[in-house]
């Protein structure tokens, strides 16, 4: 891949050692790890009810211009995860700030 | 300048309760980022195991059997104040729905790292008592271990 955005080393004394580039999702930052090759082809294990895990590559939000990973893809959405983190400590504030 | 240390994390493997989690603190919590995740069975004696190992966001620190210290890299940083890292859960801390950032099976006797580029860290919210916890949905019950490295914001 190009510009991974991360990476994985699985050492195994029975197997010969795998080497995954990962990216991370835009929007909830889960790895997708992706398999070689001149076509993206991936596998998002995270996801139990995926109907095709070792195939799943996810998909590219055109808004923040970075990869997504296949549940947020199917969404159909842009919610930036920075914007997650925002309403979840302003949540923890407001909570805070009433005393609960 | 962020802070960076590590925290290991060991329990015998449960199917339902983590391994380890590490939270940000009840109070002054700030945001961390996990840089560097390395985990595998270690201390067991090699055999063949089924592994599934996953990080999932959770939003309580849950009962830990035992706290871990995180441990500075750079010996001049203060100790991470800031965040909570417990081991061998005995009530699992609180899982976000299909929040699974991470999840890979493997052999007990393979070992597993993922290193992110910079900027593509997992992000923790500067939020009391949410993290990650560090789980093994699908186990043999034999020891293993999930080392983290993390950095404090």
């Amino acid at each position: 891949m190009l510009k991974p955005q991360g990476y994985a080393i699985i050492v195994d004394p029975d197997a010969p050692t795998r080497e995954f580039d990962t990216v991370t999702c835009c929007h909830c930052q889960r790895i997708v790890f992706l398999k070689p090759g001149a076509v993206r082809r991936g596998f998002d294990a995270g996801d139990p009810a995926n109907p095709c895990p070792d195939d799943d590559p996810g998909g590219f939000c055109r808004m923040c211009m970075q990869p997504t990973c296949g549940p947020c893809a199917d969404k159909g959405e842009c919610v930036p995860f920075e914007r997650k983190l925002q309403q979840m400590e302003r949540r923890d504030q407001l909570l805070k700030s009433i005393g609960v | 300048m962020c802070a960076n240390f590590a925290a290991a994390m060991t329990r015998t493997a449960s199917t339902t309760l983590s391994v380890g989690a590490l939270t940000a603190a009840a109070s002054n919590p700030r945001r961390y980022k996990l840089s560097d995740w390395v985990f595998g069975a270690g201390e067991a004696a090699p055999a063949d195991g089924n592994f599934l190992w996953q990080i999932q966001r959770c939003t309580t620190a849950g009962t830990a059997g035992s706290s871990v210290t995180p441990q500075s890299i750079d010996p001049g940083d203060t100790q991470a104040a800031t965040t909570v890292c417990g081991q061998a859960h005995s009530a699992d801390p609180t899982l976000t729905a299909n929040a699974i950032l991470a999840s890979i099976g493997l052999n007990q006797r393979a070992s597993f790292r993922w290193v992110p580029a910079p900027g593509k860290e997992l992000v923790i919210p500067a939020t009391a008592s949410n993290g990650l916890a560090f789980r093994t949905p699908t186990a043999a019950l034999v020891t293993c271990t999930s080392q983290a490295w993390f950095e404090e914001q």
